[in-house]
């Protein structure tokens, strides 16, 4: 039987870990993706993820259901990104290493896909990435949590606090921002060649 | 003025030409119906705003290319990450630290301190009732009767005195109650203090090791993979130097066979001529 989050949470709140942890798994891929995302490095969203379950856990006696569980958990979420962008105090979003590690696209290579499409896809990431790190932090959040995350502008206005005009503002000016960048690095569909990196 | 090149865009008469809101609404189709109709109509009639969503459509397709790299996550909660909660619902180290945030002088007190409290001052009262009660009657009674006051006002000093010892007994009853009482008050804290430590360090212990089985694993899982690379890179090399080798021999065997049938050719001619 699959139960909803807010009946898993009733049972968490009886001190039912198994029903956390179903939560957990229900939710730690679009957290991690989002902190992944917000911050740029995999191991520190891994942790951000791990800390946000965590103190939803600890604060779940304080959680009375008057939000989803999952727009609480993403604000949570942001909030721990909020955080670590403002420790860091430095770009948000890493670029990749130069050189490509053949031997890790090997080991996440899927079934159906060819090394070369892997790579376009690896390639792809880190121009966007690159892109997204010329958004200020407001910007990029809201494109994430609506190209990413299919939230609501609503929904986005919530988590960030701010009208809903705002929320439609900070889209347009970020997905302009993002479309002028990538123009001149993503190819059109009739070039040939993919030149995606320039050194 | 120079104008910026947004309001140089050609503009007809609807609200939603050019504005941000209505083509963000339009674009991720997030809107009442009836807006998104009027801007739909719109944009049917506007090669601005047409090519403007276009262009912003095709920047969404671009960044939906973009995925997080795939992790392995397995995120658990162990019930020694409850400790802290059970910890705040039951001992409550959110209450001490919630006391701890509050002056001294605003922090709650104790019911029994407050009888004490009260019993002190209720007893202070007494006293100070008694003895304004007492002297004067007895001054009183001398000046107007003179000695045939002395047994009423003997009787108000013995009971005088009497309150006076029991009051003073009281208040070092409650003295030694209240020394007695306060240095316990801090034991739980320092316990709530303590297991709160002991929780994190048996946490930090646990995420330490778990960090440490993770990089072993990874450190593994890259040994691993760096053979599987060698072998698979060695097998390859061993074919392409066979075939080489192959190739090479069958070059020369073909070079031998035709200079041998060469050579038979021009025996046979020469026996032919020497004949």
């Amino acid at each position: 039987m699959t139960w909803t989050d807010e009946e898993l949470v009733a049972r968490s709140r009886t001190g039912d870990m198994d029903s956390f942890n179903q939560l957990i798994l229900r939710w730690e891929r679009p957290i991690y993706a989002l902190a992944y995302r917000v911050i740029g490095q995999e191991e520190d969203a891994r942790d951000v993820a791990q800390e946000t379950f965590l103190r939803a856990f600890r604060a779940l006696p304080g959680f009375k259901g008057q939000a989803k569980f999952s727009s609480w958990i993403y604000r949570i979420a942001l909030n721990l990104c909020r955080d670590w962008i403002r420790r860091k105090r430095r770009t948000p979003v890493s670029p990749l290493p130069e050189d490509v590690d053949l031997s890790e696209l090997a080991a996440e290579q899927g079934p159906s896909e060819s090394v070369e499409d892997l790579v376009a896809r690896r390639e792809l990431s880190a121009v966007v990435e690159e892109a997204m790190t010329l958004l200020p932090e407001e910007q990029r959040t809201a494109v994430i949590l609506k190209e990413y995350h299919g939230m609501t502008f609503q929904e986005i206005a919530d988590l960030q606090g701010c009208p809903l005009s705002t929320v439609k503002t900070r889209l347009y000016q970020g997905l302009s921002v993002l479309r002028k960048h990538l123009k001149d690095r993503i190819p059109s569909p009739t070039e040939p060649a993919v030149r995606v990196r320039e050194h | 003025m120079k104008k910026d090149p947004e309001d140089r865009k050609p503009l007809n008469r609807s609200p939603y030409c050019g504005d941000p809101g209505a083509l963000v609404s339009y674009l991720y189709n997030d809107g009442s119906p009836d807006e998104l109709a009027s801007i739909a109509a719109h944009v049917q009639s506007c090669d601005a705003c047409t090519e403007e969503l276009a262009a912003l459509g095709d920047t969404r397709e671009v960044l939906s290319g973009w995925s997080p790299p795939p992790t392995e996550l397995g995120l658990t909660l162990s019930s020694s990450d409850a400790l802290p909660v059970a910890a705040a619902t039951i001992a409550g180290p959110s209450v001490t630290a919630a006391v701890a945030e509050v002056p001294w002088w605003r922090q709650s007190t104790p019911v029994w301190m407050q009888a004490v409290a009260a019993s002190m001052v209720f007893a202070a009262g007494m006293a100070i009732g008694a003895g304004r009660g007492a002297a004067p009657v007895a001054s009183n009674a001398v000046a107007e009767a003179g000695q045939p006051a002395a047994g009423p006002a003997a009787t108000a000093s013995k009971t005088e005195s009497v309150s006076h010892s029991e009051l003073a007994d009281l208040e070092q009853r409650l003295r030694a109650e209240l020394a007695r009482l306060t240095p316990v008050s801090p034991a739980p804290a320092q316990t709530a203090a303590r297991t709160d430590d002991e929780a994190l360090m048996k946490r930090v212990r646990a995420l330490l090791s778990e960090s440490e089985e993770k990089q072993r694993g990874e450190l593994a899982l890259r040994t691993a993979q760096v053979l599987r690379d060698m072998e698979i890179q060695r097998k390859v090399d061993m074919a392409t130097v066979q075939q080489n080798i192959g190739q090479i021999q069958g070059t020369t065997g073909a070079e031998l066979k035709q200079q041998r049938e060469l050579y038979n050719m021009l025996m046979n001619r020469a026996g032919l001529l020497a004949k």
